[in-house]
Formats: C-alpha cells, structure tokens, sequence
C-alpha cells in the first residue's frame, strides 16, 4: 500500500496505534534462528489451528483486526528473538506477561484453552528459577529480564518483523516523518553527534564524527557520490546481536540508514549480510520489498525531495568481510582483504568514494535517538559511552541468551543477575569479551562497568559484544589456542605477521598444551605478538593476540603449570591429564559401558579401573557417572 | 612547498608521494619486499614499516608501512629504532620459517642476522613468499590471470576457481587466461613460478603454448596470445608486434633514412 506524503503517514502511525493499543491480548511466538531450530514455526502453526478451532477472536495479522465492530481481540504472531534463547521455543503473552518455555506444538490445545480461553496460568510450562526451583511467571519475575534496559531490543520479541503495521503501530517511521517534515539533513546530523553515539561494530568511533568527516569528503569532491553501508557480517564465534536484531526488527535498521542517508545526503544504501544468516537475509529482503511499495523507499521517499535506494549484499563466508575495507572490496566484487585505512574509508570508501559504514546496532539506534532526542540517549549509560548495549551471554552460565544492558553495568550484574551464575554450582573463572580478538578477563574485574574505554584499559575490548563465560573446568591456554587457531583460518592472509604469526603463535601455544617448552617459549610467544600488534596491516592481525596476551596477563600462572609441571589444572588438555576412578565408585558399570575405546574394567559392584594406556581422554566416563567417582587430574 | 621530518631532518615533498618515495629520494633506506615502483602498493610485507608521529599527538605515536603512508606536512618520521629492527627482524623471521630453503629467504635471514629461522619451519615448504608481485603484476599487463586463492596459512598463487591443491597434481594449477607472457615469472623474487620454454613452445601455469618468432631474424618473440593480447590493448595493428624490438628499431631506421636521404638526393 502506497504512503504518498508525510500526513499520510502519521495519519495511518495514528490509526494503527489506535488497533494497537485496543489489542486485549498479544501472542508473540519467538521466531528466532534458536526458536525456529527449536521447532517454533510448529508450535505457531499448532496455536493458528488451535485457535481457528475455538470460539476465540484471534487475528494473525494487525489490520484485521480493524475488520471488526470495535477494537479488541487476540493477536498470534511469530515475532523476533526474545533473548532468552536457552530455553526455547518461547511463547509470550501480553500483557498478562506469561513467559511459557520449551513449548512443543502438542501444547498449542492447552495453551489455547486454558491460557487464552480461561485466564489460568499452566505451571508446567514456565521457567523455574535455577536456585529455588519455584516456577516464574514472566518477565517480571525473571532476572534475566528484570535486570535489562531494551532498547534497540524493545521490539525484538514485541512484533512480527514481517508486519510494517506492527512496526509503524509502536513509533516506526515517526524520526523519518519528523526529519523529513520539520528538520534539515544538518539538524538530523547534530543530534546523531550530540547523542554521543559511538560505533557499535567493536571500534567505538563516534557515530556523529564520522558522519561529519564523509559530509566533508563529499563536499571537497561534489562530483562524487556517498554511500551508507550497513556492516551485517556478524562473525564472532557465540555473538548473535546483529542477527537477532535484522531479524526481529529489520525495519529499524532500514529506517536508520534512511535518516542516515538524509542526513548525508546520499541515495544509495548497501546492507552485507553474511551469507549464514538467511533468515536475516530473507526478512531484511522482504522488509526492503514491503518498503518499496509502500513509498518508503525509493524515489522521492513519502512525495518529498528525497530519494534513497538500499541493496542486499551477501558475504560469502569469510570472518575478515567483516571488516570495514575488506567489506567494501568484497561489495565492489573483488577479494575480500582489507587495506591499509591510511586514507580513511570516509574519504574513499567504495568505489573510491566517501562512505558511512555503521554496523547493524549503530543504525538500528539512530531512529531511536532523532525520535527521543539526543540528551535523552546520551542519559542512558555513561558519559563517554552513552546508550545500551547488546550482548550475547553465552557459554557456562545458567542463562544464555541476548540482553541488552546500559553502558556501564557491571560484568557481575551481567553474568550473575541477569545470566543467574555459573551452572551447576561452578566458579567464574573467566569472561571474553570482544568476540575472537578480545581478551579474558578474571574474576578480579567482575566489578569493571561495560564500556568501550574500560574494557580496552583492561586488555579486553567491547568488540560487537559476544561474551563468553568460562568455569574453573575451562583451560586458558586451551582458550587462547581456540581463538588464535579460529583467527588463522580466518586471517585473510594478505599480510606476514598476521597470517605468518597465527600460524606459529598456534604451533607455539599446542606445545604448551603437552607441556612442552620452557620460559623462553613464552618471550618467543610474547615477541612474535608485539610484532603482529604493531606491524600487522589491518585490526583483525593487530587484535590477534589479545587472547594470548591477556590470558598471560591474568592467567600466566597457568601457563607455567603446563611448561613447568607438565599439568593443566583444570583437567583439559589431553597429553597431560590421567582419568582415575576414586573409592566412590559403586560398581554400576555406567562408566565401562560408556567408554569407546573399551578402556574400563570391572565387575558389578567392583571398584572399576581405567587402562591408561588404552584411554583417550574423551570424558565419557566422567559424564556419565552419578557418584562423582571419576577424577581427571 | 612541503616538508616534514625525516629520521630529525626537515625534508621536502610533493603532495601524492608515499613515505617510502620521499625516503628514497633523500637517500634514507628502507627495507622493502613486496614493493616495485610500477605497480600499485600492497603493504603486505610489512618489512618497510616505520614510525610516525606529530608534535601534538603527545607522544602518541604508531607504525605504518611506508610503501602507503602518504606523507603529510609536519609528520614526524623514525625509519630506524630499537623497536623497528625487532620487528622486521621477526617478519624476516617468520618468512625465514616460511621458506627455509629458498636461497632469497636465506640470503634476507643473514642481512637481519639470522642464520635460521628461530621458529618452526613449514611442513611441506615451497618458495612462495606471498608478496603478491605476480598477481599485481598479471593485473597490470591486463590479462588477470592469476589471484590470491584461499586465505590465512592455506593462502596461495593460482588461478581463480582452480580446484584446492590437494585436489590436483602438484605444481601450478592450469590458469586458463594466462598468455604466457612470463611477466610472473620475471618478477618473482625467489624463482617460486617456474616455466620451460623448449622447442615445442614454452609452459608456464600448466598451459603449452605456441611461440612466435620475429618476421624478420626468427628469434623467439612471445606467444600468440600475448601477441593478441597486447595488439588488443594497445589498439596497435597485430602487424606490429610481430617483428621483435631490434628489428622494428632497424626496420624504423631504414625508413627513415631512405625517406630523409632520398628526399636529399632528389
């Protein structure tokens, strides 16, 4: 449906508010990439069905719920990512606020009957608290919820991407009809740099400078164009924030590069999505669509002066398209390498021309802060990082999941109020953060506020905001090698110390893994890593080591064990740990049946004892016994 | 006019000149691998990295490859240091663990003093440095035969889309657009992209090809396609390249001089 004008639009925001807010009731099944995996798309199509069967006033779709005498009714949608992907598929209902999880499509009946038709609760299908066991019933009675401030998350989770009703019905689109009917693209701009907004995507640049520094690029060279780029290259092993938000709210990223786009003055977008997010890919493709036909894209956007077209580039597999120059080569079609950035990409970019390019998070909040103001964003969070964040919490803790906190919350109010502590009881050891070049931090900077400028002091750095939590089982050298081994897959090899160094860094830390090499191996270690810091062509060589350095840094103490003592203390690396059975052993035989290798002996009720010789260190044995009785030393 | 400073001393420089350019015009050495000065800057090596600074930057200060660097009024810049020398030491270090055997890597390793590497040699080492000067090279003459393939350690020199190199036998992999100009080859520092040239023809990527001979004394000229190729582009007829550099000059002189000397008699 075509929106010819600005007062067109605020006519049908107004109008859709209105069936809005009469809603009685919202069903929100989560349809993100975990949920849909989990089985979610069933489980939406057995509560249509279940729904269809019953006398309820259930719509699908948000105008037709106008189709009727007054407003009112029941609203089923597939919406985006609730964030708490741990224990899906989720259903929310609102307002009610029932938070049922695990939902398998044979609960549809119930859930209809009893929940939508006669206001119960079923207790079965809420989450118990990983402490007390008692039942909650929703958001907010969950740490992980209570604890967070959503707001580039506020409407993953609350609408159905595919639905521009749904979008412009909760204040999508008001910023653009704002800019576009009362502000100049300079004032657009002003706000962007006054909110104190910086760059979402790892670097933490001012938003607002960069913007400023292509207007003026552009202004030097009137005969060249400027282009925004939308960086959807999410690669981090564990960090799914981008991909959660281009696929619950994929109109908010186009909005925010429209109003970037008006504020610059530039008329072509390009969104690169890597290519393992289909489901972003097709929501952002279909959003795109939907926009286009409704006057919100193209030419003269809304009947105004202003014309802005976006395509959808997908990155064909390689975590260094990620990063800026890199990306703009691969959009070009050339091979994905960086180059020196020596003239910044704000001054030629693509195609040799100034370019904005923001990560997903960065655009998504620009609505957010022309619609609210900048003095109202810039209150959120800290001075010199204001605003929220997004986070992936992933790894030991009780509550995995995408939240989103203000700058400045602390590591232990995010991993122990809102990821509710370690499983099973375990200790912290460590939290990364940074995604695959971030560092580790102990236990000691739990008290540490999350900002830009903190973590990077701490030998860590915000990155795109992955955090991975790891228990006293966790091995640090074992964690450097992981991430140095994934960087050299993925250094794009252009350059000798990154692509050079990563491999002999790897070589280097798996010797310390069997508990070869003595203290000279680390100098060697630490040398080859200011090398690669300082010599490396682009971010992702000169980030490379942060995982070794900061592990050495914190946890050197545990290298030393492994060189010296020939021991990993937390039982992880395979050349030096034994698996022994201890007196606790009852003789179930759980342990000899589960071994692969056929390594345990033992009768019924007899002590059982592991062949060393034949024993492949696989834990097998450890997981399945009840008693404790298998020790890894 | 303008001037920064070089290793302590004001120098001048022309706007669009690179670090590396003004040091070699004011006699300052740089070490350098992957450069040559007719094709675009790679910065790959990192050999030639040194550190700039300015007045106001507090002491803040970072390294750069100079092959890229553009210079800049009032840029304070070190080619030598302590930390300089560490770190291209370590570069010829890890290209030296890179290519043990190669006699270029060798003779590189004993000018930064090092009579091996200190680091783990490749397993199956070949002689490729992957300083790119084939592939730049290949881009400039305009036929794009050949492309970085792959990434990180497994990088390698190949033509796009060939199988991986546990897929095929060993040696180049056939490059189809190749004009076995011999372009590659000449400029590879360590002898890694090797041909034939017999009296069949000349092999070179995996590819035989024809060669021509000068229309006029028969020494060898090129093949066909680089004959083709360069007629193409340069918009010349295909006539005359077909005659080699000794003879067009002498063919050229002979005209001219029956032209000028003919006019004199008449």
């Amino acid at each position: 449906m075509l929106i010819e004008s600005v007062a067109a639009l605020r006519a049908r925001q107004a109008e859709l508010s209105e069936l809005w807010a009469g809603l009685e009731r919202r069903v929100l099944v989560c349809a993100g990439t975990g949920c849909v995996a989990g089985g979610a798309l069933e489980v939406h199509a057995a509560l249509t069905q279940a729904t269809e069967e019953s006398a309820l006033d259930v719509s699908l779709e948000l105008s037709s719920c106008a189709d009727r005498d007054g407003p009112g009714g029941t609203l089923l949608v597939e919406s985006g990512c609730h964030g708490f992907c741990e224990l899906g598929p989720l259903v929310h209902i609102l307002p009610d606020d029932i938070l049922y999880t695990r939902v398998r499509p044979k609960d549809a009946a119930a859930i209809v009957e009893k929940t939508l038709g006669a206001g119960e609760v079923i207790d079965r299908l809420l989450y118990k608290d990983p402490v007390s066991k008692e039942p909650r019933q929703g958001h907010g009675e969950m740490g992980f919820y209570a604890h967070q401030k959503r707001v580039v998350l506020a409407r993953c989770g609350e609408v159905s991407p595919a639905s521009l009703d749904s979008y412009l019905a909760t204040g999508g689109f008001c910023a653009l009809a704002t800019a576009l009917d009362t502000l100049t693209p300079e004032e657009v701009l002003r706000e962007v740099e006054q909110s104190g907004l910086r760059g979402r995507g790892g670097g933490g640049f001012s938003t607002g400078r960069k913007w400023r520094s292509a207007l003026r690029a552009r202004e030097a060279r009137p005969d060249s164009r400027l282009h925004v780029i939308c960086n959807g290259d999410e690669g981090d092993p564990g960090a799914f924030m981008d991909r959660s938000i281009m696929e619950g709210d994929p109109f908010a990223v186009l909005e925010g590069m429209a109003l970037g786009a008006f504020a610059l003055g530039s008329t072509r977008g390009y969104i690169y999505v890597r290519h393992e997010y289909p489901l972003a890919v097709r929501r952002l493709e279909r959003a795109i669509a939907v926009l286009r036909d409704a006057g919100l894209l193209g030419e003269r956007i809304l009947g105004c002066d202003f014309s802005f077209d976006l395509e959808l580039t997908r990155g064909g597999g390689a975590f260094v398209c990620g990063e800026s120059s890199a990306l703009m080569r691969s959009i070009e079609g050339k091979p994905g390498e960086p180059r020196a950035k020596y003239t910044h990409s704000t001054d030629r970019g693509l195609f040799d021309e100034p370019t904005v390019l923001n990560n997903v998070e960065t655009w998504a909040l620009v609505p957010y802060i022309v619609d609210h103001g900048a003095a109202h964003f810039a209150a959120i969070g800290t001075e010199r990082s204001p605003g929220t964040k997004a986070f992936s919490l992933v790894g030991k803790v009780n509550n995995t999941g995408l939240v989103e906190v203000p700058m400045g919350t602390t590591l232990r109010r995010i991993i122990f109020e809102i990821g509710g502590g370690i499983q099973k009881g375990r200790a912290f050891k460590a939290v990364q953060t940074g995604g695959p070049s971030g560092g580790c931090l102990p236990a000691e900077k739990l008290d540490l506020p999350v900002d830009f400028d903190t973590l990077t002091a701490a030998g860590s750095m915000m990155g795109s905001g992955g955090m991975i939590v790891m228990d006293e089982r966790t091995c640090m050298v074992d964690v450097a090698k992981y991430f140095i081994d994934f960087l050299m897959g993925e250094s794009c090899g252009k350059c000798v110390p990154c692509r050079e160094g990563l491999g002999q860094l790897s070589s280097l830390l798996a010797q310390v893994t069997r508990g070869e090499g003595s203290e000279s191996l680390l100098s060697k270690v630490e040398s080859l890593a200011e090398t690669m810091e300082l010599a490396s062509l682009c971010a992702l060589g000169r980030s490379a080591p942060n995982p070794v350095l900061s592990t050495l840094a914190y946890f050197r103490d545990e290298y030393l064990q492994h060189i010296e003592k020939q021991r990993c203390p937390a039982g992880v690396c395979k050349a030096l740990v034994t698996y022994r059975i201890t007196e606790a052993c009852t003789g179930c035989e759980a342990c000899r049946k589960a071994c692969p290798v056929g390594a345990i002996t033992g009768e019924k009720k007899v002590l059982h004892v592991i062949d060393d010789a034949l024993c492949t260190r696989c834990g097998a044995c450890e997981a399945v016994c009840a008693f404790d009785a298998v020790l890894v030393e | 006019m303008h001037s920064m400073q070089l290793n302590g001393r004001l120098v001048n420089f022309e706007a669009g000149q690179t670090l590396l350019e003004v040091a070699r015009a004011n006699e300052v050495p740089i070490p350098t691998l992957c450069h040559h000065p007719g094709l675009e800057s790679h910065g790959g090596c990192r050999l030639c990295v040194v550190e700039v600074t300015r007045a106001e930057w507090d002491g803040w200060w970072r390294m750069v490859s100079a092959c890229e660097f553009p210079a800049a009024d009032d840029l304070i810049v070190a080619t030598e240091s302590e930390r300089l020398s560490r770190t291209r030491r370590n570069v010829v270090d890890l290209l030296l663990a890179r290519c043990p055997e190669t006699p270029f890597t060798v003779a590189l390793g004993r000018d930064f003093g090092l009579a091996k590497s200190s680091l783990a040699p490749r397993a199956e080492p070949d002689d490729c440095i992957l300083c790119g000067l084939c592939v730049r090279v290949c881009a400039a003459v305009g036929a794009h035969a050949i492309a970085g393939a792959d990434r990180g350690v497994h990088k390698q020199v190949g033509p796009p889309y060939a199988p991986p190199s546990f897929e095929r036998p060993p040696g180049l992999a056939p490059a189809g657009d190749c004009i076995g100009c011999l372009c590659c080859a000449e400029i590879c520092p360590t002898g890694h992209i090797r041909y034939e040239n017999n009296a069949q023809g000349r092999e070179i990527w995996g590819r035989s090809f024809r060669v021509v001979e000068c229309a006029s004394c028969g020494a060898p000229l090129g093949t066909p396609e680089q004959l083709d190729h360069f007629a193409a582009r340069s918009g010349l007829s295909r006539d005359y390249f077909e005659r080699c550099d000794a003879c067009s000059k002498l063919d050229t002189a002979r005209a001219f001089d029956q032209q000028v000397m003919g006019e004199g008699t008449s």
